[in-house]
């Protein structure tokens, strides 16, 4: 999973490279969603002992 | 300031700012290679955000100066500062040690929340001056742009790395929460 996470990444920084900036801009949008997907599953939020 | 300066200056600025980030990067590759420690799961998170933070500064450099690509970094920024105090909130109970080795006394994940906070701040400071964002009818000069796209290029590599040493380690499932080896060898 971190693998393709750095690897939308790499996709995302190539599109700066070749100046393609919507696709740019649309690959940060997965990256960082696909990011905070995995920050939620590595919270792991059952394992916290606190009442919200 | 005059718009040109300003504009100049910024995008001096930014340049550095991505150097910053790359050599904090390069600190968690010596790390990882020379000092033989496998990342985990937050740490590759952090290492994410850091990317993502220079993101938004690329853009800057390659296409023009703008409040949105500050946004972009700022988003980034809080994202690492989360993932980081999550971490030191995993070791923050007395005698739990820490994960990892340390640099001048703190561990890699203290650091990373400090330099996202910085970060944050000094982004929203960059806000304030607007004058960089008034657009101009003389093109960038060849020199800014040349660096710009060195920069991009570096930080492909970098990711690159880190795709193949994220899949030794994790493969295409989630990351074990306490890595001892690499799963797939090259």
């Amino acid at each position: 999973m971190m693998a393709l996470l750095f690897l939308i990444t790499t996709a995302g920084f190539s599109a700066i490279l070749f100046k393609q900036e919507k696709l740019a801009l649309w690959l940060y949008c997965a990256a960082i969603l696909f990011g905070s997907l995995l920050l939620f599953h590595h919270i792991d939020f059952g394992s916290l002992n606190i009442s919200l | 300031m005059e718009v040109q300066t300003e504009k100049e200056l910024f995008d001096s600025v930014n340049m550095l700012d991505i150097i910053g980030i790359a050599i904090v990067l390069l600190v968690a590759f010596c790390f990882q290679f020379h000092y033989s420690e496998m990342p985990c799961p937050l740490c590759l998170l952090q290492r994410f955000g850091f990317f993502m933070m220079a993101y938004g500064l690329m853009m800057n450099v390659v296409f023009t100066l703008r409040a949105r690509n500050y946004a972009l970094s700022a988003i980034a920024a809080l994202f690492t500062a989360v993932t980081s105090l999550r971490q030191m909130f995993l070791h923050i109970v007395p005698g739990t040690g820490g994960y990892g080795g340390t640099l001048f006394g703190w561990h890699l994940y203290t650091w990373c929340f400090v330099f996202s906070g910085l970060f944050l701040m000094a982004t929203f400071f960059a806000l304030l001056f607007d004058k960089q964002f008034v657009k101009m009818t003389t093109p960038r000069t060849d020199t800014h742009e040349s660096i710009g796209r060195l920069l991009v290029a570096l930080f492909i590599i970098l990711l690159l790395v880190n795709v193949v040493g994220s899949y030794m380690e994790c493969g295409l499932a989630y990351c074990p929460d306490n890595p001892m080896h690499y799963i797939h060898n090259i």
